[in-house]
C-alpha cells in the first residue's frame, strides 16, 4: 500500500539515478526512445540516448549508463524551442524544459544530434501536454467542476463502478450529506446541497483506506498520500454493513489499482512502434548497485539561476509597492537597479 | 534578456482553456473580515474559478487553494468585484457573457478542517443582453452612494446601464467603429474610452442619460436610433489603446492612464496630456498601482517579450523577466504577504509572483568531467592537430567549387557571318546589318535545376534571344541553342564581345552563377572598302618580325579587293567611318589610319591580335609588337572633352527643364486661383503662357532625350578610345599582364553615363591615386590626402593627370600595386628627365606641326612659354595640322554611300603599291625614315609640374 506513496518518478528532477530507478515502473510506458541526444546543459559534447515516459523523460550517457537525469513532467514549468550551442552540432535548435523541484529552478537543454529531425521537440512538448491534461487522473482534488447536471463527469478512460447515496462528510460539525462515486481510477464524493462542495481522490494518492471510530461513530476514514496535502478524509455511511461493504469495494479497487496504475496519458504513435526485442534489450543494468548516495553534484551544472539554490522569502518593498525578494544585506533596491 | 526574473510565489495552471484581458479579478470576493484578496478567474470555456493562494503551507499549488470551480453555461468575458446587489455594500461578482451580465454572491460555509469548508456560489440577478457584449465599466454612475452600477458596451458601440436590478438605458456612441476599452471615472461622472478614431474620449454620464429620444417614453435596450451624444472632450493619441485605467491616489492628481499599442499616456480627467512615455516594445497589459513617492504614479507594463517593468511616471525602475506572457496584471493583498503581483497567460498560466533582487550574472560551469578517457581524448586530439595543420596549409580558405557542381557554358562562333541577317529591328535601316549566330550549349555533371541564361552583347551590340529559361537541366542531353548577334545601334560598339551568364541552383538547392564571354568577329560590324589615301589620325605598330600580307592576316575582309598586294586594306565600319591598314613593304610596320580617333581601335586590336596569332602559327614565339613615338593624348583628350561637354549639357538641360516645369506650375496655380474665384478676373495671357511654356518643356524634353543618345554615343567613343589608348600605352612600355590590369582596372573602359558620378571623375580619382601611391616621385605625394570624389567643372585636372601618368610611365615607373605602395618605384627614373626634349607631346609625323611646336625656342618655365605653349596646345591639332579636321559628325566627309569612294582612284595589283608609296610621300613620311622619338616628357606637363 505505502508503495504508491512513492510515485515520485513525475514529481521530482533526480540526477544520476542507481539503474533501478531508471526502470519503468508499473503502469509506466516508454512512448519515445531517442537515441542520439545530447544533453547540452550538462553533458555538452556527449552521446545520449532520451526515453520519454508516460511520467517522465530519462536521459543517460551512452558511454557511461550512471550518468544520467529522470526529469518528471510535474516539476516542468516552461517547455520551449531555442537556440542552442552544442559541440558535437554547433549552433542549433534545442529544446529548453525549465523545472522547478523543491524550491530549486533546474535548466535542461536537449539537443538532437540527428540533423533537421523534428522528433525530439514533438514527442516531449505533445506528451508534457498530454500529462498537463490528464491532471484529474492522478491529482486529489477539492471543490472542483466534477457534477454537471447532477452527474459526475467522467474522465476518457473512466468507468463507475458503484454510486453510493447517503454518504456524510464529516469535515464539519453538522455534517454533509452526499453521494459516492466509485470508480476504477478515483474515488468522489459530492455534497447533495452543493455541486462545487466536493472531493476526488485519486486511487494513486489513496495512502489507507479504513474503518474506524469516530465522534460520529463507525467511519470510513480516507487518507491521502503526503505529496497530495496529506488529508484525513472521514464519512459515514449507515447502516455498518453498508459502510463495510463500500470500505471492502474501495479496498480491493485500490489494490488492483496499486498493481496496474492508470496514469491518463494517452497517446497514439504515428510511426510504427519499435519491434518487441529491441525495446526490451535497450538498457542493459548492472545488477551491482553502487552506493553513492550523496555524492553526486551533478545536478550544480544545471541551476537554473546560476549557483543559486533557494529564493530568498519575499519582502513588501515600500519603495517600489510590491512584493520583492528581501534584499541581502548591504544591498538597496535603487543601488541595485542603478548598478544596471 | 532581463537581468532580474520574478520569483515565483505561487501558481496554478489551467490548460487547454483561454483566457483574455477582462478575465483575471483580484478581489475579497467573499467579503471575509480579514480583508484578504481572493483571485478569480473566469475563461472563455466558461469555468469560474477562484483562488486563495496560500504558499507558506508547503510548495506550490495544493489543492485546498482552490475555492471553488464552477461551471457556467457560456464564455466568460470579463469579471468585476463591486457592490452591484442593492441593499448591500458587501461585495459581489460581476460575470460577463457575450448576451448575459450574471451578478453572483460568493459565500462561505466553513468546516471543523480546511477541506471541510466550501463556497456557495448564489446568483443575485441576471440580465439577458440584445447586442453581443464587449466590455464593461461598473461605478457610482450619477455619483450614487454605495452602490455600483454596470455599463456594457457592445460590439456595435451601444452602452446599456444597468442600475443594479434594473435596466437603465442604452445609449449609441457616435463615429463608432470598433469597442475600445472603457472606464468610468468617478471624480468627473464620466465615461472614458479610445475610439477607433484613435482618440482619448470622455462622455458624461448626465449626457448620455439625457439624450433620450423624446418619441419613445420607455427606455428599452431594442434601440435602433437615438440623439446624437456629444463629447465632453477627446485627445488624439495617435494609436490604437490595450487598456485604459484611472487613478486617484492621495499621493498623486487623479489621471487617466491609457496603454497604447506603443506607447504610454496620462491625461488628466479634463483631457489634458501630463505626460506620454513612449515604448520600445509592444506591451500587452498594464496596471498602476500605487503612488509611493509624491505625485508619481507607480505602472506596471507587462511586455510580449515576457518583460515585466515597473516605471514611476516615466522612469523605469525596474525590470524582471516573466515566465509567460500575461494578458492581464494585478496587485493582491494576501494574509502573508502585500504586493503580490497577479499575472494570467492566455493559455491559462496563473502566477503570483514578487520580483527577484539577484541579478542572473552567473552561469554555472559545467562541473568537471566525469571520468575522461585519456587514451581516446588524446587520440582525438592528435586527430584535430592534424586536421588543422592540413587545412592550415592550404592558403585558401575560401570554400572550393567543386567541379561537379559546375555548369559549363560554351560558345561555339562560326567564322562566317549568316548568309541571310537575322537582325531584328537595328536602328540602322537603309542597309543590311549583317548577324552571326553563335551556338550556346549548357552542360553539366548533375542535373541543375532553374537554369537562368542572359545574353547581353557589348553596347550597341543586340541579340536575337536576350533570356533563356530551363527548370531544370538534364546531364545527358545538354541544350544546345542558337543566338544571333548583329549591330543594333548606329553605331559600332567599343568591344566585339557578349556575355553570357547563368544562374542556377545545384540539387541541395544552393544557388550558382556561371559566367563567359563571347567574342565576336570584326566582320560583323565592318565591311571591306577601297583603302584611303589620306586620314585624320594614325597609329602606327611597330613588330620585330618581317611584313605579312595583308590579305593573308583578314582573309575574310579582304572582300573584292582582293588581289590588291597586300599592302592596304580598307575596312568600312556600319555606320561608321573608313579605316585603312596599311603596311610597310620594308620595314617591319603597320600603320591603322582614320578620320576619328576611336573607330582605329577595333581595327587597331584585330591587327595586333591577328598579328600574334599568325606568328605563333609560324612557331616564332618571340614575336613582339610595339608603339613607339608619342601617345597620341590630345585626340584623346578631344574625345573626354566632347564627352564631359555632354555630360555638362545634360546637366544644364536638367535644369532648364526643372526651371521650365516650376514655371508651368506656378503658372497652373494662378490659373487655378482665377477659375476658382468667385468673381471672374481676365486671363491675362495667362493661358497663352500655359502653352507657351508646355511647348517650351516638350522641347527641352526632347533635347535632353537627343543628348541623352549622343552622350551614349560619346560613351562609347571614350570608352573605344580609352581601350585604344591602354593598348598603346602597353606597347609602348611593354607592360606585363599584371600591370596592364592595373592600368585598365585605373583607366577604365566602362564608361557609365547614368550616374551623377561619370566616368571622368572616377578615371581622374583612380589615376589620382597611382601618382599618390605606385607612381609616387617624393615622400610628398604620398602623405596628401586624395580629394572628396565630386562632380567635376572641367576636364583640365584630368588631363593633366593622364598626361603625368604617361610621363612617369614612360620614365619607368611601373603599376606594380603589390606590397608597400611604391615600393618597386625606382627612385633614379622619377627623377625629371632634361626639359630640353626635342619632340612634339604627341606622335604626330606632320613636319608644320613639328615647327610649331619647336620646344627648343622657350625657355621652360617663363611666363611666355606657359602662354604659348597653351595657345598651341588647343589650336595646333586642329588648324595647324595638315591632315587634321575639326572633329565632328558634320565635317566627316560622307560615309553612307560607296559613291564617294568611287572618286577615289582604283586600287589594284601595282597601282596600289605606287599608291601607298606616293601615300607615303605625300603627307606621311616614309614609314622606314620616321623618327624614333625618345621617351620624352611633353611639353605641357613640364609646366604642369611646376604648378602642382
Amino acid at each position: 500500500m505505502a508503495a504508491l506513496d512513492a510515485l515520485w518518478e513525475d514529481r521530482d528532477v533526480r540526477f544520476d539515478v542507481p539503474p533501478v530507478q531508471m526502470r519503468m515502473r508499473p503502469g509506466e510506458i516508454l512512448i519515445d526512445r531517442l537515441d542520439s541526444i545530447e544533453d547540452t546543459k550538462g553533458n555538452n559534447g556527449d552521446r545520449g540516448r532520451l526515453m520519454v515516459t508516460n511520467l517522465r523523460m530519462i536521459w543517460h550517457s551512452q558511454s557511461l549508463l550512471r550518468v544520467n537525469l529522470s526529469v518528471g513532467y510535474n516539476t516542468i514549468i516552461t517547455i520551449s524551442t531555442r537556440t542552442a550551442n552544442s559541440k558535437l552540432r554547433g549552433q542549433t535548435e534545442a529544446l529548453y524544459i525549465l523545472t522547478k523541484c523543491n524550491n530549486t529552478r533546474f535548466e535542461f537543454i536537449f539537443t538532437n544530434l540527428v540533423p533537421g529531425s523534428p522528433r525530439l521537440f514533438t514527442s516531449v512538448i505533445a506528451v508534457h501536454r498530454a500529462y498537463e491534461t490528464s491532471k484529474m487522473y492522478r491529482d486529489l482534488k477539492l471543490r472542483g467542476a466534477l457534477i454537471q447536471n447532477k452527474q459526475l463527469r467522467l474522465l476518457p478512460q473512466e468507468q463507475v463502478f458503484n454510486k453510493v447515496n447517503g454518504v456524510w462528510n464529516l469535515s464539519s460539525d453538522q455534517g454533509n450529506l452526499g453521494t459516492f462515486y466509485i470508480t476504477n481510477i478515483r474515488l468522489v464524493w459530492h455534497a447533495n446541497m452543493n455541486d462545487s462542495f466536493n472531493v476526488s481522490v485519486p486511487y494513486l494518492q489513496m495512502r489507507s483506506v479504513k474503518v474506524r471510530d469516530s465522534k460520529f461513530g463507525l467511519a470510513l476514514v480516507l487518507e491521502t498520500s503526503q505529496q497530495s496535502g496529506g488529508y484525513v478524509l472521514g464519512f459515514r455511511i449507515d447502516p455498518t454493513e453498508k459502510l463495510q461493504e463500500v470500505v471492502k469495494e474501495i479496498q480491493s479497487i485500490h489494490k488492483v489499482f496499486s498493481e496496474n496504475p492508470i496514469f491518463g496519458v494517452e497517446f497514439e504513435l504515428e510511426e510504427k512502434p519499435q519491434p518487441l526485442e529491441e525495446v526490451t534489450q535497450v538498457v542493459q543494468f548492472d545488477d551491482v548497485e553502487i552506493e553513492n548516495e550523496g555524492q553526486t553534484d551533478a545536478f550544480a551544472a544545471y541551476f537554473a539561476d546560476g549557483d543559486k539554490q533557494k529564493d530568498r522569502e519575499p519582502v513588501y518593498s515600500e519603495e517600489l509597492g510590491l512584493a520583492i525578494e528581501k534584499l541581502k544585506d548591504g544591498f538597496t533596491l535603487s543601488g541595485l537597479w542603478e548598478v544596471m | 534578456m532581463s537581468l532580474f526574473k520574478t520569483r515565483d510565489w505561487w501558481s496554478a495552471r489551467c490548460q487547454e482553456e483561454t483566457f483574455d484581458q477582462g478575465c483575471l479579478c483580484v478581489a475579497n470576493i467573499d467579503n471575509s473580515p480579514n480583508g484578504h484578496d481572493k483571485v478569480l478567474i473566469g475563461s472563455f470555456a466558461g469555468v469560474l474559478r477562484a483562488y486563495l493562494p496560500r504558499p507558506g503551507k508547503g510548495e506550490g499549488f495544493k489543492p485546498e487553494d482552490l475555492l471553488m470551480e464552477v461551471q457556467l453555461n457560456s464564455p466568460i468575458l470579463q469579471l468585476q468585484a463591486g457592490r452591484f446587489v442593492s441593499g448591500t455594500e458587501a461585495l459581489h461578482l460581476a460575470v460577463l457573457h457575450p448576451r448575459k451580465v450574471a451578478v453572483y454572491g460568493i459565500s462561505l460555509v466553513s468546516g471543523a478542517v480546511e477541506h471541510g469548508s466550501h463556497y456557495q456560489l448564489n446568483m443575485m440577478y441576471e440580465h439577458n443582453l440584445q447586442r453581443t457584449a464587449c466590455n464593461m465599466a461598473y461605478g457610482p454612475f450619477g455619483g450614487v452612494k454605495g452602490k455600483d452600477f454596470l455599463c456594457i458596451q457592445s460590439m456595435d458601440g451601444t452602452l446599456s446601464i444597468f442600475e443594479q436590478e434594473s435596466f437603465a438605458f442604452s445609449r449609441f456612441l457616435p463615429g463608432f467603429l470598433l469597442p475600445g476599452p472603457l472606464k468610468y471615472i468617478t471624480r468627473t461622472d464620466s465615461f472614458v474610452t479610445v475610439s477607433a478614431l484613435r482618440q482619448v474620449e470622455s462622455y458624461k454620464y448626465q449626457v448620455l442619460a439625457v439624450a433620450t429620444d423624446s418619441s419613445s417614453k420607455e427606455e428599452s435596450q431594442k434601440i435602433s436610433s437615438g440623439k446624437r451624444v456629444t463629447i465632453d472632450w477627446s485627445l488624439n493619441i495617435g494609436e490604437q489603446a490595450v487598456d485604459i485605467t484611472f487613478v486617484s491616489f492621495p499621493q498623486a492628481p487623479p489621471s487617466i492612464l491609457v496603454l497604447g499599442e506603443h506607447s504610454l499616456f496620462c491625461v488628466k480627467e479634463t483631457g489634458q496630456l501630463r505626460f506620454m512615455k513612449k515604448l520600445e516594445y509592444n506591451p500587452c497589459a498594464f496596471l498602476p498601482f500605487a503612488a509611493t513617492q509624491d505625485g508619481v504614479i507607480n505602472t506596471i507594463i507587462c511586455t510580449h517579450t515576457s518583460q515585466l517593468l515597473v516605471y514611476g511616471d516615466v522612469t523605469l525602475k525596474w525590470a524582471a523577466q516573466l515566465q509567460h506572457v500575461p494578458v492581464a496584471v494585478r496587485v493582491a493583498t494576501f494574509p502573508e504577504l502585500k504586493g503580490v503581483i497577479a499575472t494570467l497567460s492566455e493559455d491559462g498560466h496563473l502566477s503570483c509572483s514578487y520580483l527577484g533582487t539577484d541579478p542572473a550574472m552567473f552561469i554555472a560551469p559545467a562541473p568537471e568531467s566525469r571520468d575522461i578517457n585519456y587514451d581516446e581524448q588524446d587520440q582525438e586530439m592528435e586527430e584535430m592537430k592534424k586536421r588543422i595543420a592540413q587545412a592550415s596549409q592550404k592558403g585558401d580558405i575560401l570554400p572550393q567549387k567543386k567541379s561537379e557542381d559546375e555548369l559549363t557554358i560554351t560558345a561555339s562562333v562560326p567564322p562566317s557571318l549568316d548568309p541571310v541577317t537575322k537582325a531584328t529591328n537595328p536602328e540602322i535601316q537603309d542597309e543590311s546589318v549583317p548577324s552571326i549566330t553563335a551556338e550556346l550549349t549548357l552542360k553539366s555533371k548533375m542535373q541543375v535545376e532553374n537554369v537562368h541564361l542572359t545574353v547581353r552583347g557589348y553596347g550597341t551590340l543586340g541579340s536575337t534571344q536576350t533570356t533563356f529559361k530551363f527548370s531544370y537541366l538534364d546531364p545527358s542531353s545538354p541544350p544546345v541553342f542558337p543566338v544571333s548577334f548583329y549591330l543594333q545601334g548606329t553605331y559600332p560598339p567599343a568591344s566585339l564581345t557578349a556575355e553570357v551568364s547563368a544562374s542556377y541552383n545545384i540539387p541541395t538547392g544552393a544557388p550558382r552563377t556561371v559566367q563567359t564571354t563571347v567574342s565576336l568577329p570584326l566582320s560583323l560590324v565592318c565591311r571591306p572598302c577601297m583603302p584611303v589615301k589620306n586620314a585624320a589620325y594614325k597609329v602606327t605598330i611597330d613588330t620585330n618580325k618581317p611584313p605579312v600580307n595583308l590579305n593573308e592576316l583578314f582573309p575574310d575582309l579582304a572582300g573584292d579587293y582582293e588581289g590588291s598586294s597586300g599592302f592596304a586594306l580598307g575596312f568600312e565600319l556600319i555606320g561608321g567611318p573608313v579605316i585603312t591598314v596599311l603596311a610597310s613593304k620594308t620595314s617591319q610596320k603597320y600603320r591603322v589610319q582614320c578620320d576619328q580617333f576611336d573607330a582605329l581601335w577595333l581595327v587597331v586590336k584585330e591587327l595586333v591580335d591577328r598579328l600574334t596569332r599568325h606568328h605563333k602559327r609560324r612557331g616564332s614565339s618571340d614575336f613582339r609588337c610595339s608603339f613607339v613615338g608619342g601617345l597620341p593624348l590630345q585626340e584623346y583628350f578631344e574625345i573626354i572633352d566632347a564627352h564631359f561637354e555632354l555630360r555638362s549639357q545634360t546637366e544644364h538641360l536638367k535644369k532648364v527643364l526643372q526651371q521650365r516645369a516650376s514655371q508651368f506650375r506656378s503658372i497652373q496655380r494662378r490659373l487655378l486661383t482665377r477659375f476658382k474665384d468667385k468673381t471672374p478676373a481676365p486671363l491675362q495671357n495667362l493661358d497663352a503662357l500655359l502653352e507657351g511654356t508646355y511647348r517650351q518643356i516638350l522641347a527641352v524634353g526632347e533635347a535632353c532625350e537627343e543628348n541623352t543618345r549622343s552622350l551614349r554615343r560619346a560613351g562609347n567613343a571614350v570608352s573605344a578610345a580609352t581601350r585604344l589608348m591602354n593598348t598603346l600605352v602597353r606597347l609602348s612600355f611593354g607592360m606585363s599582364d599584371r600591370e596592364f590590369a592595373v592600368l585598365e582596372a585605373s583607366l577604365t573602359p566602362q564608361v557609365d553615363d547614368d550616374s551623377e558620378i561619370g566616368w571622368e571623375e572616377i578615371v581622374d580619382a583612380a589615376i589620382t591615386h597611382l601618382l599618390r601611391t605606385c607612381l609616387a616621385k617624393s615622400a610628398k605625394d604620398t602623405v596628401t590626402n586624395p580629394p572628396a570624389l565630386g562632380i567635376a567643372k572641367d576636364t583640365g585636372k584630368l588631363k593633366k593627370h593622364l598626361s603625368l601618368l604617361v610621363d612617369r610611365l614612360s620614365k619607368g615607373g611601373s603599376l606594380a600595386m603589390e606590397g608597400v605602395p611604391g615600393l618597386d618605384v625606382k627612385e633614379s627614373d622619377s627623377k625629371p628627365v632634361a626639359v630640353k626634349a626635342k619632340t612634339s607631346p604627341r606622335n604626330h609625323p606632320d613636319p608644320i606641326m613639328e615647327q610649331n611646336m619647336e620646344p627648343g625656342e622657350v625657355p621652360v618655365g617663363s611666363k611666355l612659354g606657359e602662354q604659348k605653349n597653351r595657345k598651341l596646345a588647343p589650336v595646333s591639332p586642329r588648324n595647324g595640322g595638315g591632315g587634321l579636321k575639326p572633329l565632328g559628325e558634320s565635317s566627316l566627309p560622307p560615309l553612307g554611300g560607296k559613291g564617294s569612294l568611287g572618286s577615289l582612284p582604283p586600287l589594284g595589283g601595282k597601282k596600289l603599291n605606287d599608291g601607298l608609296n606616293d601615300l607615303s610621300k605625300d603627307s606621311v613620311p616614309d614609314l622606314d625614315d620616321l623618327p624614333m622619338p625618345p621617351t620624352h616628357k611633353p611639353r605641357n606637363d613640364i609646366q604642369w609640374e611646376e604648378e602642382v
